[in-house]
């Protein structure tokens, strides 16, 4: 898998470099920006308030 | 690439004899030579050591030179073999300096190219594995000029520079590509799943710490643009905070227990977003305002998003907490705690654990989970109102010198 993806990215290795760097960038700024916070409050450790419900 | 198609052809046209060859076929030659000497060649290769390749060459090239000798002789064209590395920059040589250089030309070449195009079996099979690239490089150029000579050279170096070359690569079988793909994304969710812990244990606190103090900033502002409450006849009595919207920051905590520095702003609701995630501690719905008779419930996080509760089984009796609004601030005196059940919502009663009274006392009540990182108890801080100071006044002691008040008033001008 990665190495497909290190052979479809264009140009010599230095290109290649940047532009990884540039696509893992872009994968953790989506992960800690829309993904994390969603799945955030079915973490156990997140809960303070006393409920009815008990959660 | 170039080279697998062109040696994947070989074995296909492989000449059947060499009487017949002509020009193009010619360098399958050796091929056929090889493999009628397969029988003895290969017992000396088994026999031999790790350069078992070795043994059988000088007899083989003997043999080829003799038989090319006899060729010239003949008038015949001659093939040209080379074990030597290519040279994509050398100008191909002539038919003539081919002819001449051809004795002293190693022939190992053409085994090696067959033998990594897929024809195996011949006692080669050590060679290639260290030269089949060059041997490849070296056989493109010879379909298109069969006549190509390589410079003749000496045997070791010929050898060191083989042994330099680089493992041509083939493409990872279909079971082992899933097997490869699979434990990259093993790595890959293992990756993620650290990502997440370092987003949440360490980037939401500085991303929630970042939001209260812009918060607590523009709160400021918003209060020295207003007008306090009237002041209530008696100057014991606190005014009431009117009550704000919901999602609405009304003010400022200050616990100084919790570090001279430490400031949260608190809002309505009590919603994880986006109040407990970005706006420090919430207010329970339902609950008294500051300074009103009755039970000013807060809850807040002991862990992540800036963990505003982080500290609270630190607090000690008399321990005081300062609520900052729009009229004054409001000081809490720390009385005692209490860990329960998710469930039990009777603290947040005007008279905690006894829902039925009415109570006459100002009790606020903070609310987190426990113990850290567990949703399985709550951890409650019972505080009650001790003194109360007019925003006409200016802070009161306990937290006119500290940071936290010296950082929000001077951002706010409250």
């Amino acid at each position: 898998m990665y190495a497909f993806i290190w052979r479809i990215l264009p140009g010599n290795w230095v290109v290649k470099l940047i532009l990884a760097l540039i696509l893992i960038a872009a994968v953790v700024l989506l992960l800690m920006q829309y993904v994390f916070p969603v799945i955030a409050p079915y973490m156990p450790f997140n809960n303070a308030t006393v409920t009815e419900g008990g959660q | 690439m170039v080279n697998s198609s062109s040696s994947g052809n070989e074995p296909g046209v492989n000449p059947p004899s060499r009487p017949t060859i002509r020009p193009a076929q010619r360098r399958q030659a050796p091929s056929d030579y090889g493999d009628q000497q397969l029988g003895h060649s290969a017992d000396q290769s088994a026999g031999g050591s790790g350069a078992g390749g070795d043994q059988p060459l000088p007899s083989r090239r003997e043999l080829r030179r003799r038989e090319a000798e006899a060729a010239a002789a003949q008038g015949e064209p001659t093939a040209v073999y080379s074990d030597a590395p290519p040279v994509y920059e050398q100008p191909h040589p002539t038919h003539a300096q081919a002819t001449q250089a051809m004795p002293a030309v190693p022939q190992s070449a053409p085994n090696a190219a067959q033998n990594a195009g897929g024809a195996t079996g011949n006692e080669y099979a050590a060679a290639p594995q260290q030269g089949g690239h060059a041997a490849h490089g070296h056989l493109g150029e010879d379909q298109h000029q069969p006549q190509a000579a390589p410079q003749p050279q000496g045997r070791p170096q010929t050898r060191r520079q083989r042994r330099r070359q680089p493992v041509e690569k083939e493409p990872l079988g279909p079971i082992r590509g899933t097997v490869r793909t699979f434990g990259e994304l093993c790595i890959t969710a293992g990756l993620v799943l650290i990502l997440f812990v370092v987003w949440q244990l360490w980037w939401t606190d500085i991303q929630a710490n970042r939001d209260n103090e812009v918060l607590a900033d523009e709160l400021t502002q918003d209060w020295a643009n207003q007008d306090p409450n009237e002041l209530p006849d008696d100057p014991d009595e606190p005014v009431v905070s009117d009550p704000v919207g919901k999602n609405e920051a009304f003010g400022i905590f200050y616990i100084p227990r919790f570090g001279d520095d430490y400031y949260r702003t608190v809002a309505e609701g009590v919603d994880l977003e986006p109040v407990l995630n970005r706006m420090g501690v919430g207010r329970y719905p339902n609950s008294a305002m500051p300074g009103e008779v009755g039970n000013f419930s807060i809850a807040g996080h002991r862990v992540t998003y800036g963990k505003p509760l982080n500290q609270i089984a630190n607090l000690r009796p008399g321990d005081e907490i300062i609520v900052q609004t729009k009229d004054g601030f409001y000081t809490y005196t720390f009385r005692n705690f209490d860990i329960i059940l998710p469930d039990a919502v009777e603290v947040l009663s005007p008279v905690p654990d006894a829902p039925d009274f009415k109570g006459k006392d100002r009790i606020l009540t903070m609310t987190a989970c426990n113990p850290m990182f567990s949703a399985r108890e709550r951890y409650v801080a019972y505080a009650e109102l001790t003194d109360w100071t007019p925003a006409s006044d200016g802070a009161p002691d306990n937290i006119k010198d500290s940071k936290a008040y010296d950082k929000v008033s001077k951002n706010g001008g409250a």
